[in-house]
């Protein structure tokens, strides 16, 4: 039997029952267009996620932090002793207390700290490009003895690159170790610098910057009195620090009786608590301004990186090598080392072998291969579930196929009677009736393609316009993906579940007895 | 034993159907039927022969195994070389379509297709082209003066129309065993008068053997060489 004949054959008994086949059809064309949207969107997400992930090279980059260990590595094991008879349960609720309060009075240390050694050694190591550190401190800068509390950066990377296509004044530094800084247009408007030729004139002026370490004695007595710390300069804390010097010969002042007083002396001349208040230790360096740059704007192109994102704009940035010089003269940074690095390597697939030599090191890190990782499998597992439930509709489709199919052969057994008394094979009639089957498959899948493309339309604009408010993703792509595979692969998908689906009603129709058939009629 | 009435014992080659002690039991709830024992005959190339019977004689039974369309419960039959006891589903399919030509008495036309498609039907099957088979089929229709109506579908043919065109589909495939079961049993004298006379026509140009099943003696006896009786699954 020719192919063409079976095709004519299957067509035309699908033909004579056109409300059925229609209906039929209907529930493979709903199934096949949920299928596709689901895998279309789920493919063109993916493409979009890893197109702007990849926009910087960010998956070749890893941020590098010191390693915090177990927090009682740091602590001196007499300081945990729980003395007296108790319970374990005690004992253990007990000693985390102990731990509790060792950290509030001696902080945290890194366990394994993120020095510049330890850096130089990272940057020899097999596939890593580069290991650059990133400064951040908080401080004060000082233009005409007006001060402003600032988080500065140091113009590392990423960061540069987008401050840089920031800059409305002045120019972008020079050498690294250069005694200048760039300063926000902001931070000149809080100074009275507003205007755009005033703006230009800041540029080449000195601002004083001071990094504190330790605790200041006069500025915590202001700050009991709600002073703006930016009104406080080197005079104001001359007169904190002579009113603290007096203020005990004060006491006789106050209104207090006699036994107030001298509760009063007894403690201000008793046991002082330790290690709180370190000496205050003021780190300061005069600089020229060199440039100013502008605060961000919607229409910004998306310089900037994912990882660089999470790092806001600072008013105050120095070259790296002033950055490092200033930071290294805190004897805590000298201690504990840098904050964080990044190290970028020469392959996205060398990341998980960098990743784990710095994991090895007792190092904390971070990449965007690990974030990649998560969003594939956050994706492909949404994709999953509905894929998962497209199948569904698609199997009830195909339950509907096989209902219809097995009506059909019943009300068709006199005609598979005559083909057969005519010469047709078991497997003749076997055929046609797969046939018929994978016909509905392909022409539903075919209209839920149809319909799939023309429903991602409008679904493209609403999840585009769902992504662009997130505001974390400005794909450049169609959201909803039609590869080749998917456009071919959803009309043969559901003609193959379809010819599954009447294998068992085809095989009925095989097996009917042509003479009973025959004799019913 | 029944025995095919024959005028002497003819030549092996000159055989085209054989059967030798056939038997056909059907299983039923209170006892088993017996449409056919011990039935042995010989039909000739080219021969046609009548068999007569009253209702439940066997005579279908026996026509569906010639035809290829059921098995002997036991017995041999030999048609056109082949030993029907033998062949796989596949083969008696091919039987079928080749060797042997059936005519119902309900015509048994797919009311679906047109005159022409259902004439073209048997050859569908052996996988002949469109276009030869296409003119094959209007010879077969032209054949039994049905050409004018290749493209009416069953519905719109008369009861003489409708077995023609059932006779052309029967015959398109040049067989060599035509099998009429009742072929006039629903038309009128005129009409049925018609159809053997297609029949007895047709059989005779293509040197085909016919078997008619009719209760029409009289008729029958116009146009075929021989007469069988069947009684009570025997042949008398």
């Amino acid at each position: 039997m020719r192919t063409p004949d079976v095709l004519r054959l299957a067509l035309g008994a699908l033909v004579q029952q056109k409300v059925r086949t229609l209906l039929t059809m209907c529930g493979v064309t709903v199934g096949s267009l949920v299928l596709l949207l689901s895998l279309s969107i789920g493919v063109g997400l993916r493409e979009a996620v890893f197109k702007e992930i990849r926009r910087h090279d960010e998956l070749r980059r890893i941020e590098v932090r010191p390693g915090y260990g177990k927090v009682e590595e740091h602590i001196p094991p007499q300081d945990l002793v729980v003395q007296g008879e108790m319970s374990d349960a005690k004992r253990r609720r007990l000693r985390d207390r102990l731990v509790q309060a060792w950290i509030a009075r001696h902080g945290y240390p890194p366990t394994s700290p993120l020095t510049t050694d330890r850096l130089a050694e990272i940057r020899t190591w097999p596939h890593v490009v580069s290991a650059t550190p990133q400064y951040m401190e908080w401080g004060r800068v000082a233009l005409d003895g007006k001060f402003k509390e600032v988080e500065t950066v140091s113009a590392t990377t990423g960061r540069e690159q987008r401050l840089r296509a920031r800059l409305t004044a002045g120019e972008w530094f020079k050498a690294d170790d250069e005694r200048s800084v760039v300063v926000s247009e902001y931070l000149l408007y809080t100074w009275g610098i507003a205007s755009d030729d005033a703006v230009r004139g800041a540029v080449g002026r000195k601002v004083t910057l001071e990094y504190r370490t330790g605790m200041s004695r006069p500025m915590m007595l202001l700050s009991l009195f709600n002073v703006d710390p930016s009104m406080v300069g080197p005079e104001q804390e001359a007169i904190a620090r002579k009113i603290l010097k007096n203020l005990p010969l004060a006491a006789t002042q106050l209104g207090l009786d006699k036994d107030e007083l001298e509760r009063l002396q007894n403690m201000l001349n008793g046991p002082k608590r330790e290690g709180v208040f370190e000496t205050e230790q003021v780190i300061s360096e005069e600089l020229t301004i060199v440039g100013v740059v502008r605060g961000p704007e919607k229409d910004d192109p998306q310089a900037d990186s994912l990882i660089d994102r999470f790092r806001p704009d600072s008013d105050v940035v120095l070259p790296v090598g002033m950055a490092e010089a200033l930071y290294f003269r805190n004897p805590h940074h000298a201690e504990r080392g840098l904050d964080f690095a990044d190290v970028t390597v020469d392959s996205e697939n060398h990341v998980q072998e960098v990743v784990n030599r710095i994991e090895a090191e007792g190092l904390g890190q971070f990449s965007l291969a690990d974030y990649a990782q998560r969003v594939w499998t956050n994706l492909t597992l949404l994709t999953s579930a509905f894929v998962v439930l497209s199948l569904t509709a698609l199997m009830v489709a195909a339950l509907g196929i096989t209902n219809t199919l097995v009506m059909s052969v019943l009300e068709r057994r006199h005609e598979i009677g005559v083909m057969k008394a005519v010469g047709a094979r078991d497997g003749h009639i076997l055929g046609i009736f797969l046939v018929e089957g994978a016909l509905i498959g392909l022409l539903g899948g075919c209209l839920g393609l149809l319909f799939g493309w023309l429903a991602s339309f409008p679904l493209e604009s609403f999840a585009m316009s769902v992504v662009k408010r997130q505001g974390e993703l400005h794909p450049d792509q169609a959201l909803f993906a039609f590869p080749p595979w998917l456009i071919g692969g959803v009309p043969l998908f559901a003609m193959l579940i379809t010819t599954l689906a009447a294998l068992y009603p085809a095989r009925r129709a095989a097996r009917v007895n042509p003479i009973e058939a025959l004799r019913h009629d | 034993m029944s025995s095919a009435a024959s005028d002497g014992a003819p030549a092996a080659d000159d055989v085209l159907v054989r059967t030798t002690g056939l038997c056909r039991t059907y299983a039923a709830k209170a006892a088993p039927v017996h449409a056919l024992r011990d039935v042995s005959l010989e039909l000739r190339r080219g021969e046609k022969v009548a068999l007569l019977g009253r209702s439940g004689s066997g005579k279908s039974s026996l026509l569906n195994i010639l035809g290829g369309l059921d098995r002997p419960t036991s017995g041999v039959v030999q048609a056109a070389g082949s030993d029907l006891t033998r062949l796989s589903a596949r083969q008696l399919a091919d039987y079928r379509s080749t060797q042997v030509g059936m005519v119902f008495q309900s015509f048994h036309l797919i009311a679906s297709q047109t005159a022409l498609q259902n004439v073209e039907l048997p050859m569908v099957f052996l996988g002949r082209p469109p276009l030869e088979r296409r003119a094959a089929a209007l010879r077969a229709l032209d054949l039994v003066g049905l050409a004018d109506r290749a493209h009416h579908r069953p519905s719109e043919l008369s009861g003489g129309e409708r077995q023609r065109a059932a006779v052309a589909r029967a015959l398109v495939n040049e067989p060599k065993l035509l099998l009429a079961d009742e072929p006039t049993g629903n038309l009128d004298t005129l009409t049925a008068e018609t159809i053997f006379k297609i029949l007895d026509e047709n059989c005779r140009r293509g040197g085909v053997t016919l078997l008619l099943v009719t209760h029409d003696e009289e008729l029958a006896r116009r146009h075929v060489d021989r007469v069988l009786r069947l009684q009570d699954g025997r042949l008398i």
